[in-house]
């Protein structure tokens, strides 16, 4: 079953606007951090970066056409010919919505498997190719059990999580710590995601708990972005 | 490269260079080309010396460079 939840009227329409947020953000990071790979050309871990966050960004976008779709579903009605004009409509807007949903959740999970191939020791092609179609197998079944999608991203965003953690107590770096925050916020909300089937009003707590996770990530980003300070004589 | 001449406050003697650089004559030729083709540096004489200098475009690549290590370490790669 796809997470179609009752929402407060308050909230309705809301959380199409916290995931244009996050495309945002995310199209940000990638910008930049395609200028990085520019500079060091060839260097593996930024492939997977770009990666990562290019198929996280045409995930969020995926999404935000469902919701678009499922919040300003298009049933023009006509008085000629009414009932096979409306039901076309009605198949058409089914099957975006479908495939919207799957491309999030598939492209979601990849980018998540390839942020985490950025921490761990590298696999093999032939493995990589291997974890990606189970993946994208689980993205595609997730369709009817939404349960498993977001414990499979719960537990990527885990080993993400962990290696940042390892990463901050090496060397207690204050951007990391951030960094961190905004990581296990996200984390904590595909967890939140989880107890969807309890109440609806977990569906607007995790995506709100994702909102301040990307929002932590872009303070973290515009940081990063400060640091060049020092700027000494020019010629 | 960079880093020495902007440590030198932006400007340098090429033997200078050399030495903070840590190479020898014919890299430090080989190196200062690519430098002067990309318009990262450029040469000036000033009091009958010659000097290399940083570029705005050598200045900006070093900020870009700053922010990448920065970028590097908050991220653990």
């Amino acid at each position: 079953m796809f997470e179609i939840v009752p929402l407060s009227n308050w909230f309705s329409g809301k959380d199409l606007i916290i995931d244009i947020f996050s495309v945002l953000v995310l199209s940000y990071l990638l910008y930049h951090i395609i200028k990085y790979y520019k500079i060091k050309r060839g260097d593996t871990k930024y492939r997977y970066l770009i990666t990562s966050f290019a198929l996280l960004t045409i995930s969020f976008i995926f999404k935000v056409l469902a919701h678009f779709i499922i919040y300003y579903p298009t049933t023009e009605t006509r008085h000629f010919g009414v009932l096979t004009i409306v039901q076309q409509e009605m198949e058409a807007s089914g099957f975006l919505v479908f495939w919207g949903i799957i491309g999030y959740r598939v492209l979601s999970l990849l980018a998540l498997y390839f942020l985490t191939l950025v921490y761990v020791n590298r696999p093999g092609k032939l493995s990589i190719m291997l974890t990606s179609y189970l993946l994208i197998l689980v993205g595609y079944f997730s369709y009817s059990m939404f349960h498993v999608y977001h414990v499979t991203c719960f537990l990527l965003m885990l080993v993400i999580t962990w290696a940042v953690l390892k990463n901050y107590l090496s060397d207690r770096y204050h951007k990391t710590k951030l960094l961190l925050w905004s990581f296990t916020i996200i984390l904590i909300s595909h967890g939140l995601f989880f107890f969807l089937s309890l109440s609806p009003v977990f569906y607007i707590i995790a995506e709100i708990v994702q909102l301040i996770g990307y929002l932590l990530l872009l303070i973290t980003f515009i940081q990063v972005l400060r640091s060049d300070g020092k700027k000494t004589r020019k010629n | 490269m960079l880093i020495s001449i902007q440590k030198k406050g932006g400007e340098i003697k090429p033997t200078h260079l050399m030495y903070r650089a840590n190479l020898a004559h014919r890299q430090l030729k080989s190196y200062l080309e690519e430098l002067l083709d990309k318009n990262l540096v450029k040469r000036i004489n000033k009091n009958n010396y010659e000097y290399i200098i940083l570029t705005d475009t050598g200045l900006k690549f070093l900020e870009k460079i700053r922010e990448m290590r920065d970028f590097e370490k908050t991220f653990g790669i």
